[in-house]
């Protein structure tokens, strides 16, 4: 156990449910940090909201790296994606990115210049360490923008618009350094390289957000990375310079368990607060930031690069040299399946983030991406569709064992989540919380019957979705509908006024007609009268 | 003189609970039939008149009147099973003759085709197509309900009936359920924690 000292302390609080998996870690958390060698390559997948207008390149260009490859205005919404190397923009189409719906996404295609040594690359215009304090908020929140920066932990959410929505509304940052899924150890790495770095990021978002504390979120399996991380901050508070932030910095560490790494969990374990229902993070006045998001805010604040690469944990049973690489974004797995020596027609299915909650895929021509956190090479036993009850296509019934209520973290009822969805009882589902659920797959990895929980949540809530929106366009052409039938009937009325309006005037027009056939009688009458006013005038 | 007396009481209770009743019926008077909004809310409002009625509404009433609630096709088997639970009626299977339940779909017009006629803006039961007489017409296709009722008026067939394309934004996630055992067998099954 590691000495508490007046930054470290160990965390008071605690989440409900939790599981205790075999780790993995000490796979791939053993080497340095290394570059892998550029890909020939870069499958990068543009935002799903953009119009083709908003490209910057088109097929044929060169790119230089780390070059804006979209125009977004003022788009506050849009990110902003880049060319991680130089190269040439090969084509603009459709590709298979692995995301969970099959679907291919319309993605650049760089052809890299080969060339080039991949980290002489990543340096562009440096800006003094300390240029950022004169900065003004906006600016700051301006380059995270332009940077395509978004959550590193998984969930790949926008941070300027994180950012945005927290300034001057929360008090307390909070660093995830949990990384609680099991064989993931890229958090951990750069934290024992670049623990100064983080922690500039964090100081530097705690300045846009207006924070005044610090908290680092780390389990207990991390003690170098602790150490590490323990140094930069006393060596940031032994040399105050003139732009010293007045801040509290501690790191509190948390025993290991699976999911405290979740933003709720990980709130709820440092403070004891839980973030309501509906509500967000910043209600509570706190954000939270992954290190590796922290380190590409210091990267393009104090650098001025551009977020192109991250560093991917490369683990598994199939890996010859397992650890933690930097890889470009859109850096296709075959690349990594070469470049590593991993025997492909051993994969059974490759793993894009943690065996627990990441994406399985079966695709080699698939790209990393910035959420890419960790690819798992695992032969067929050690596969996660085992842990997730993927594997078989058949399970055992439910048996009413309880076993997943005690490990949910969020003191959900999984069983019951369970007989609701299998029997598409949305209503129920909703009344249960089930949008409360964060999938974490706790509930699954305990299961005796072997059933996968969590895909029947997803579909549960993919389902439940598509209902409302299905239920709101039906509302709507009702009301388009019933304003049709009302205009149609007012202008059947208007018609039918207009038309009685005519015929009355005909009438009318024909009864004087009637009484004076060719109006000579009028014109008798008015001519006598005429006469009768001039003899009137001259009497 | 008890009868009396009996009689003048109770007549007094009755017209007391008379006046509630009438005061009651004023102040707390529904709109419409309340029976035919909630079959109307069921129904898809696809407007389309498979059913033989023009509209939605306009089958709810019939429905509300006892007609069948297996003639909509666009609601399918699960507004079927909606209808069959709001009336506490038997699920039955979709009438062949009214149409077949099929994908979502959406109206598109081949604009360089287009002669202006008016005549499907005219059909569309939601407004969902714009433009006017000798000009290009075009469908607004998030308001379409793939009704089909501008298909048949135009005089140079002009507009397609695509089924609405999967996308980033509408995909569903398949249903689990099909890969299990629905009636298990006595095994329980000891997962090895590893």
């Amino acid at each position: 156990m590691i000495k508490e000292t007046k930054i470290i302390s160990h965390a008071k609080y605690h989440i409900p449910g939790g599981i205790h998996p075999k780790e993995f870690k000490s796979i791939s958390n053993q080497n340095a940090i290394e570059w892998l060698p550029q890909a020939n390559e870069l499958i990068i997948p543009v935002p799903n909201n953009l119009t083709d207008k908003q490209f910057l390149v088109s097929v044929g260009d060169s790119v230089v790296a780390g070059q804006s490859l979209l125009s977004l205005d003022d788009d506050l919404f849009s990110l902003q994606i880049h060319a991680p190397c130089a190269g040439v923009v090969l084509a603009i189409t459709h590709k298979n990115i692995g995301h969970p719906s099959g679907l291919p996404m319309l993605s650049v295609i760089i052809k890299t210049e080969l060339s080039r040594n991949v980290s002489s690359e990543k340096t562009s215009s440096l800006v003094s360490p300390d240029g950022w304090m004169n900065l003004q908020v906006e600016e700051l929140i301006q380059k995270i923008h332009d940077s395509g920066i978004v959550g590193m932990g998984g969930a790949a959410f926008p941070t300027h618009i994180k950012l945005n929505t927290s300034v001057n509304r929360v008090t307390t940052l909070i660093v995830n350094a949990m990384e609680c899924e099991p064989y993931i150890t890229c958090d951990d790495r750069l934290l024992r390289g670049h623990s100064t770095e983080v922690l500039q990021g964090a100081l530097i978002t705690a300045k846009i957000v207006g924070a005044k504390n610090i908290l680092f979120g780390i389990e207990d399996n991390k003690p170098q990375a602790i150490t590490c991380l323990e140094n930069a901050i006393t060596q940031y508070k032994n040399t105050p310079g003139e732009n010293h932030l007045t801040l509290e910095i501690r790191i509190i560490i948390a025993k290991t368990k699976y999911p405290s790494g979740g933003e709720k969990q990980l709130i709820q374990l440092l403070t004891g607060l839980e973030v309501p229902k509906n509500k967000y993070p910043a209600d509570l006045d706190i954000i939270v930031q992954n290190v590796a998001t922290l380190y590409a805010i210091n990267d393009t604040i104090c650098h001025g690069k551009t977020l192109t690469h991250r560093l991917v944990t490369i683990t598994g049973d199939l890996v010859k040299k397992p650890g933690n690489y930097w890889i470009a974004f859109g850096t296709p797995l075959s690349h990594i399946v070469s470049t590593l020596e991993i025997v492909s027609q051993q994969v059974s299915d490759i793993i894009l983030g943690g065996p627990l909650m990441g994406q399985i895929v079966s695709d080699v021509n698939i790209p990393t991406q910035k959420s890419t956190n960790c690819i798992i090479f695992n032969a067929d036993i050690f596969s996660a569709k085992n842990i997730r009850n993927e594997s078989k296509t058949v399970h055992t019934e439910c048996i009413r064992c309880g076993e997943c209520e005690t490990a949910c973290p969020v003191s959900l009822l999984p069983q019951q989540l369970y007989w609701f969805s299998k029997s598409e009882q949305w209503e129920a589902l909703e009344e249960q919380n089930l949008f409360d659920c964060i999938e974490c797959g706790a509930c699954s990895y305990v299961c005796p019957s072997e059933i996968p929980l969590v895909n029947y949540y997803r579909y549960a809530k993919s389902e439940i979705k598509y209902l409302k929106v299905k239920q709101q366009q039906s509302e709507n052409a009702k009301i388009r509908f019933e304003n049709r039938e009302k205009r149609l009937a007012r202008i059947k009325t208007e018609r039918e006024e207009k038309r009685q309006k005519t015929a009355e005037a005909r009438k009318s027009a024909t009864n004087k007609l009637d009484q004076d056939p060719d109006g000579k009688k009028s014109a008798i009458e008015a001519a006598l009268k005429r006469v009768k006013d001039k003899k009137e005038k001259q009497s | 003189m008890e009868i009396i007396s009996a009689i003048l009481i109770i007549t007094f209770f009755a017209s007391i609970c008379g006046a509630l009743l009438g005061f009651a019926s004023v102040k707390f008077k529904t709109e419409g039939d309340p029976i035919v909004d909630q079959i109307n809310a069921i129904l898809p409002q696809t407007q389309c008149g498979q059913c033989g009625h023009p509209g939605c509404k306009p089958y709810a009433q019939a429905i509300a009147n006892g007609e069948a609630i297996n003639r909509c096709p666009p609601g399918g088997e699960a507004g079927i099973k909606a209808l069959a639970e709001l009336l506490e009626l038997e699920v039955i299977e979709l009438d062949e003759s009214c149409g077949e339940e099929t994908k979502l779909r959406v109206a598109v017009i081949r604009e360089e085709e287009c002669i202006g006629c008016t005549k499907c803006i005219q059909a569309c039961p939601v407004d969902a197509i714009v433009g006017a007489a000798k000009l290009m017409h075009t469908v607004i296709g998030s308001e379409c309900t793939g009704c089909d009722l501008c298909v048949p008026p135009c005089p140079v067939d002009c507009i397609d009936m695509p089924f609405v394309e999967t996308t980033m934004n509408n995909w569903r996630r398949t249903n689990p359920k099909q890969n299990t055992i629905q009636h298990p067998e006595s095994v329980i099954a000891i997962k090895q924690i590893s």
